[in-house]
């Protein structure tokens, strides 16, 4: 399974809807793809299924830069908390 | 009677007789009368008075008369006055208020006077009284009047007492009115001011002039302050003084500045002094008494000026003084006063009197500045003059001599004093005298400087001629003080002029000379003899009327009039009037002189005799209009003077209006600014030519050239310009041909040069029609060539800058073969039909039948099509158009025919480049094939002269081959050779020699050695080349590296070695296997024996091989997909891909995606193309698990692909077609999801083709027991463990349990009993199989048994509960006991937003 990014934005406010799976992979293309994002950016979690370690750090990194992880899974959440204490 | 009684009874008769008519008399007086006895006895009242009174005579007469009659305050001063004056009979008066009869009291001037008798004796006392209310009531008026004045107001009697103080003055003192009149002097007066007081109001009283005097008096607080107090007498009508008024006005402050300014006045560096009135010194400022070392005492005494002053200045300053002093004006004199220590110094003394308010001279005011520095400085100037070679004298402003130099006195011979004195008068020369007098008395009167000149006799008794200047000397109010005047010797001059004067007598010109307005001055002696005139004749004011030509002389007048007021020289011509009466032209020059502060003071002016320079110009000018060339004249400004009849002609103009202005208007419009810049040399006076269109009066405009040339006087000034113009019409169309003609040949010569370098075609035609749109006006140039098809043309090249769009050019090369659609030229095709060139315009086109046409569209309205011709065919079409309605004309088509040949030229260049290209390409990439084709195969070929033992030919991969870099370059054979294993090379040779011997093909296999000490296998083969004589002249021939294939069949032979003993054993093992698989179960991992089991695996195998689709369904956990792969490996596609999605774990934005894949970049994260399950399953199975949880639009696409059986990648376009067969699975009740719209019911009957049900396991316990030996087994032997027994209770436990998760959860049970298991014997604790107590009323199907709003309140409270987690152990789907899908279809159906709860 791939990654699909998806985007919604009413001009101030871009959602970025990820489906599949994120792993070390693709945080490249998703890291470029949010560097062409002038708008502020919530992520989508719903539609993911999986996620590897790179994943976690990088959601956790972006919530820290005021990116605001939205619908995200309670295990990714449980992890991300874990890899932040850690 | 006696007579003396009878004189004396006529005299009282008469008396009587008299006081009977004064009584009649006084009745009718407007006065009051009375008559008292010489003793004092009323006797008679005038009825006024009895009236005012209302008495009667006899009340009159009556005692109490006076005490009724005067005011009771009055009474005692009547009775007291009129008593003493009767008792020295005089006369009296009082003013006294007299008692109306209506009780009012008013005021009277009461008089009396006595009547005597002859001897003397008083007889009667008259008494009148007059009304004075009204001058009383004025009086008292005036008093308030006086009161309010701030000045002190005292009334004196005419002898000095005080009658009257006004308010401010007794308040001064702080005394009342009373105390006032009679407060003794010494109380008021300041005690050192009485005596100068009273000496001057005593001599003022006894005198009876007015006086003043300045006192301090003394204020009520004892503070004594200055007062000037003035007297004035009030006389009656006598002239006697009856009252003096005094006025006192404080000067205090006057006085205190006076006092500051004479303690200023001592710091002045002047000597300052005050003089009274005769003279007497009252004052001397510090600074004089400190200069003369005296007291202010010595100073007042009478000798002091004759002791200070300069004994021969001492006359003059008292003449002075005298004088000033009886005339009472201010007077100034220079004179020298001694110092204390005897030094005299010069001082300029100036006296001024102080005057009263009468003009009388009350001060004289003295100053001496000191001036012996300016005296000096004056000695030295004098000596200064006297040194100066001029005669300077000094006049007075009226013209009194008062110095001369000493170069004057030389020359005349006396002295300063003669000359002052007037004993010796300049000896002018008699002829001058009464003019030099005239004018100087003029020259002062104007008050202005003025100069003349006269001669002067000097002592020798010559006289010499002198220039005398007079320049005023004015004081600072601008007011004339003095005459300055200077001689200066011009007899040099004088001479020089007379030698002048002989010398214009002499010249043959006239010159004159006016004054700086205008008048005539002078006028030279060829002028006078020209008009036969007397020099008076000149000065005549008809001189000018009679001189000049009458049809001249207006303009002259004027011309000359605006000359002289402009300042600027000029010059006129006129005809004037010669003494035989012939009128001769003359040029007059006039020339201001200015004065050296530039003013014009002078006009001189030449006239020169130009008749017989006229007459040659009228001469020329007939001349002129007899040549055939346009000819002007022009003045040294460049106005046109004259046009000759030529240039008259052409314009159609007359000559005046030629010379009217505006002649510019005959040029060319184009022309008139270029010909305005060329004619700026005019101001340059330089010759210069220029051309020019010019109007004929046809209307035609023709070509001139005009040359201007200037004609200069003797001084090289620029008098005229002549201009010729010359047609040059023809000339310019001559030069405009041969610039077409140089054009065309440029054209053709450019494209030949484009034509030479090779460019490419498009790209120089191109180039062509930028060159030719140079020569040829035109919107469009086009080049069409023809389409394959030979018939067809396409537009190659389109020129057209300002295009609307509607030629374009089309794609591809010349060669370009494949036709265009784009292209529609007709016309152009036309003429490729044709081989005919076509120009016209756009009815021609219509004409032709053509509409539509591109060219007509873009709005051209002229065009000229022409065939390219080649060798034996028309190659193409070259194409002109205007959007102007102007026609191709035969100079333009031949240029364009012959640019059309160029361009054949460069089409069948372009052909045979293209022909030639494309073979070199062919060659090339047959080249790049071979080499490609070699080092693919690896293998090299070559040819080898054997005789010379010479590689004559090598590839790059047989370079390769060896070992050798092709880019080192050519190697020899011996190092070819020399690579070759040495075992091998005898093998080598032999094979050659075995070639070229019996000339047939060989091949040997040798090995290469390479420097790395790698060997290469290589195969060669080669065969003779033979020459025509059946020789051998080279051995070509190939050779392959084999060393990959050698490499491979020697691990191909070892492999296949390997793979017959590993088939060997794999057969042994999957017999084994087979034979286990079969022992537990016909299915694989299908366990059990049970009735429903057996149902559904009946049902498998008749399924199978029929290739329907088949729906599982069943709760979780059950095996479904058990099921379906044993369909697969039952059915036809078991060799094939069992592909299995689980649509439930793939998010609904990647389903599609997974199911039917995706092209590269379809969406963000298809970083390349992926194949779908669909794909992957093609000629196999596909299993959808879950197939209940699809997305609509899922759903959607599936049910196509179940239906066509293609689909296409998600970003894709292209249509797949695969052969899948579809097994579907859900744990969801699908008729339900049908109902409830969740799920598509035409895909239902679709995936419903066969449904296979798998039982829960609660429905299958019979198989729980060998489930659960056959599960404990292989956990225990994935753990290590040896499990023998099973414990009869576990085993009651799990039959008895109801298995909510069916078989996956018997495995967990199972695997964890297993880990935990520390025996042989497998067992559970009965804890774990207890089942959980559900919610009330729950269960699968007891939720559904509730109503909505009860069933969202379980819901809901259980996600709370969970956290919004659904599924697990701890989910909310295993708290309501119900399956998670359930839980999800049912969260779905009642709009429950599960996500809410994750926070909670």
């Amino acid at each position: 399974m791939t990654l699909r990014i998806d985007k919604v934005s009413d001009g101030r406010l871009a959602i970025l809807r990820l489906s599949g799976r994120l792993e070390s992979q693709q945080l490249g293309e998703l890291k470029a793809y949010m560097k062409g994002i002038t708008e502020s950016v919530t992520i989508d979690l719903s539609q993911v299924r999986l996620v590897d370690r790179d994943a976690v750090c990088f959601l956790a990194a972006c919530e820290a830069a005021g990116v605001e992880l939205s619908q995200c899974s309670p295990y990714i959440r449980e992890w991300i908390n874990r890899e932040r204490a850690s | 009677m006696s007579a003396g009684e009878q004189r004396a009874f006529n005299k009282a008769e008469d008396g009587q007789q008299a006081e009977k008519e004064f009584r009649r008399l006084s009745d009718v007086l407007p006065q009051y009368m009375c008559v008292y006895g010489a003793d004092g006895t009323p006797l008679f009242a005038n009825e006024g008075l009895l009236d005012y009174f209302g008495f009667t005579l006899d009340d009159f007469r009556a005692s109490d008369f006076q005490s009724r009659a005067f005011h009771p305050d009055d009474l005692a001063r009547v009775q007291s006055t009129r008593n003493d004056a009767m008792y020295r009979g005089e006369g009296w008066e009082i003013e006294a208020r007299i008692r109306r009869k209506d009780g009012q009291y008013r005021w009277f001037l009461i008089r009396g006077k006595p009547l005597r008798d002859e001897e003397g004796k008083i007889v009667r006392w008259f008494s009148s009284g007059v009304d004075i209310e009204d001058r009383k009531q004025a009086h008292r008026e005036l008093e308030q009047l006086v009161d309010a004045v701030p000045q002190h107001v005292v009334v004196l009697t005419g002898d000095g007492h005080r009658l009257y103080g006004n308010q401010a003055a007794c308040e001064y003192h702080g005394l009342t009115h009373e105390q006032f009149l009679v407060e003794p002097i010494t109380n008021c007066f300041h005690p050192e001011d009485i005596e100068t007081y009273s000496r001057k109001r005593n001599d003022g009283i006894a005198t009876a002039n007015p006086w003043e005097a300045e006192a301090r008096l003394r204020r009520k607080d004892a503070k004594y302050r200055w007062f000037l107090i003035r007297g004035k007498a009030l006389r009656n009508e006598q002239g006697s003084v009856v009252r003096w008024y005094l006025t006192r006005t404080d000067i205090e402050d006057r006085k205190v500045a006076e006092l500051e300014l004479r303690r200023l006045i001592d710091v002045v560096p002047q000597y300052i002094r005050v003089d009274d009135q005769e003279g007497k010194i009252i004052y001397a400022n510090d600074r004089l008494l400190d200069y003369f070392g005296m007291t202010l005492e010595e100073v007042q005494a009478t000798d002091f000026r004759a002791r200070v002053c300069h004994p021969e200045d001492l006359d003059r300053v008292s003449s002075a003084r005298k004088q000033a002093f009886s005339r009472g004006v201010g007077w100034e004199v220079e004179a020298r006063l001694r110092r204390k220590d005897g030094q005299y110094r010069w001082f300029l003394n100036r006296y001024n009197p102080l005057r009263d308010e009468q003009g009388n001279i009350v001060r004289w005011y003295a100053t001496g500045t000191d001036i012996e520095d300016r005296k000096q400085a004056e000695r030295e100037l004098q000596q200064l003059v006297d040194a100066v070679p001029q005669h300077i004298v000094m006049h007075s402003a009226q013209g009194r001599r008062l110095y001369a130099n000493k170069v004057s006195l030389d020359f005349l011979g006396c002295t300063l004093q003669d000359f002052l004195d007037d004993k010796k008068s300049p000896p002018f020369h008699a002829d001058d005298v009464a003019s030099f007098f005239e004018a100087r008395q003029r020259g002062i009167s104007s008050g202005m400087p003025f100069e003349m000149e006269a001669r002067l006799r000097r002592n020798d008794g010559k006289y010499r001629w002198f220039l005398f200047r007079y320049s005023p000397h004015r004081n600072g109010q601008g007011k004339i003080t003095g005459w300055y005047s200077t001689g200066t010797d011009i007899e040099d001059r004088k001479q020089a002029e007379r030698e002048l004067q002989q010398l214009v007598d002499a010249v043959p010109h006239f010159m004159t000379m006016l004054s700086d307005d205008g008048r005539r001055l002078y006028v030279n002696k060829v002028a006078l003899d020209f008009f036969g005139w007397k020099p008076q004749d000149f000065f005549d004011d008809n001189a000018t009327t009679r001189a000049f030509h009458q049809e001249d002389l207006p303009n002259f007048l004027e011309k000359r009039r605006r000359g002289i007021s402009s300042g600027a020289p000029f010059e006129l011509e006129a005809r004037i009037l010669r003494n035989d009466g012939q009128y001769r032209w003359f040029l007059f020059l006039y020339n201001p002189f200015r004065n050296e502060q530039g003013q014009i003071v002078r006009w001189y002016a030449t006239g020169t005799d130009i008749e017989d320079r006229k007459r040659a110009e009228r001469e020329l000018q007939q001349l002129v209009d007899t040549i055939p060339h346009q000819v002007v004249v022009l003045n040294a400004e460049g106005r046109l003077l004259y046009g000759n009849r030529v240039v008259l002609d052409f314009l159609g103009w007359t000559l005046e209006e030629f010379l009217r202005g505006d002649a510019i208007r005959a040029f060319h419009p184009d022309d008139r600014v270029d010909f305005q810049l060329a004619c700026r040399a005019f101001s340059q006076g330089l010759p210069f030519e220029t051309e020019a269109r010019l109007h004929r009066k046809d209307g035609q405009y023709r070509w001139f050239l005009f040359l201007y040339n200037p004609s200069r006087n003797e001084q090289g000034q620029i008098v005229r310009w002549y201009g010729t113009g010359t047609d040059i019409e023809d000339r310019k169309q001559a030069e405009s041909a041969l610039r077409r003609s140089e054009a065309r040949l440029r054209l053709l010569l450019e494209f030949t040069n484009k034509l030479v370098t090779n460019l490419e075609l498009r790209e120089l035609l191109r180039v062509a029609a930028q060159s030719l749109r140079k020569v040829i006006a035109c919107d469009l140039i086009g080049v069409f060539l023809p389409h394959s098809d030979g018939q067809t043309l396409r537009s190659f090249v389109i020129d057209f800058p300002e295009s609307k769009g509607f030629l374009q050019e089309e794609a591809g090369d010349a060669t370009q073969r494949r036709p265009i659609s784009l292209g529609n030229h007709p016309l152009a095709e036309m003429v490729f039909r044709t081989g005919k060139a076509w120009i016209g315009n756009e009815y021609d086109v219509l004409q032709l039948g053509f509409k539509n046409l591109p060219p007509l569209a873009e709005g051209l309205k002229t065009g000229c099509v022409l065939p390219i011709l080649g060798r034996d065919r028309v190659l193409g079409v070259l194409g002109l158009g205007r959007r102007e309605p102007k026609p191709f004309d035969s100079y333009e088509v031949d240029l364009l025919r012959q640019v059309a040949d160029q361009i054949a030229i460069a089409i069948v260049n372009a052909l045979a480049v293209e022909d030639r290209r494309q073979a070199e390409n062919a060659l090339r990439r047959s080249e790049a094939y071979l080499e490609e084709a070699q080092q693919l195969s690896h293998t090299g070929s070559f040819a080898h002269d054997v005789a010379q033992n010479e590689i004559v030919y090598w590839s790059a991969q047989s370079y390769r081959n060896f070992g050798f870099d092709p880019a080192n370059g050519p190697i020899l054979w011996e190092e070819a050779r020399a690579r070759i294993h040495p075992d091998d090379r005898g093998k080598v040779d032999e094979c050659q020699q075995k070639a070229m011997r019996e000339k047939t093909r060989t091949a040997v296999d040798f090995r290469v050695l390479l420097p790395d000490g790698s060997v290469r296998h290589i195969h060669s083969q080669c065969r003779p080349v033979l020459n025509a004589a059946n020789e051998v002249v080279e051995l070509v021939g190939t050779n392959i590296d084999v060393t990959e294939q050698y490499t491979a069949r020697m691990a191909l032979e070892k492999a296949l070695e390997e793979n017959k003993r590993l088939k060997d054993e794999l057969y042994r093992e999957n017999l084994a296997l087979k034979e286990e698989i079969d022992q537990s179960s016909m299915f694989e991992e299908i366990v059990g024996t049970s009735k429903a089991l057996r149902r559904v695996l009946v049902q498998v195998a008749k399924v199978a091989p029929a290739d329907s689709t088949v729906l599982i369904t069943g709760e979780t956990g059950t095996g479904k997909e058990l099921i379906a792969r044993a369909i697969h490996k039952r059915s036809e596609r078991s060799s094939r891909a069992f592909v299995s999605v689980n649509c439930a774990a793939i998010p609904a934005t990647l389903i599609g995606s997974e199911l039917f894949g995706h092209e590269k970049g379809a969406f963000t994260g298809a970083m390349q193309r992926r194949l779908g399950r669909f794909e992957l399953a093609d000629g196999g199975t596909l299993f959808l698990d879950e197939v209940g949880d699809l997305p609509p639009e899922t759903q959607v696409a599936l049910l196509r692909v179940l239906q066509e059986r293609q689909f296409e990648r998600i970003g894709g376009t292209q249509r797949i077609t695969v052969d899948v067969r579809i097994i579907a699975a859900t744990n969801r009740d699908l008729k339900a999801a049908v109902t409830a719209g969740t799920f598509r019911s035409d895909l239902f009957y679709r995936l419903n083709v066969f449904p296979i049900a798998v039982p829960p396991l609660r429905e299958r316990k019979d198989d729980i027991p060998l489930l659960v030996q056959y599960l404990t087994e292989r956990y225990a032997s994935k753990a290590g463990k040896k499990i023998k027994n099973i414990h009869k209770k576990t085993l009651e436990l799990f039959q008895a349990y109801d298995w909510p998760g069916n078989i996956r959860e018997l495995q967990n049970v199972v695997e964890r009993a297993v880990i935990l298991c520390d025996g042989e014997t497998f067992s559970v604790e009965e804890s774990w199989l207890q089942p959980e107590i559900p919610l009330p009323g729950l269960g699968p199907n007891s939720l559904a048994r509730l109503g909505a709003e009860r069933e969202r309140e379980l819901i809901e409270a259980a996600l709370t509960e969970t956290k919004g987690r659904i599924a697990g152990p701890m989910g909310a789907a295993a708290k309501l006991g119900i399956p998670r899908s359930t839980l999800e279809t049912k969260i779905r159906k009642l709009g429950i937003k599960k996500h809410r709860f994750n926070s909670v």
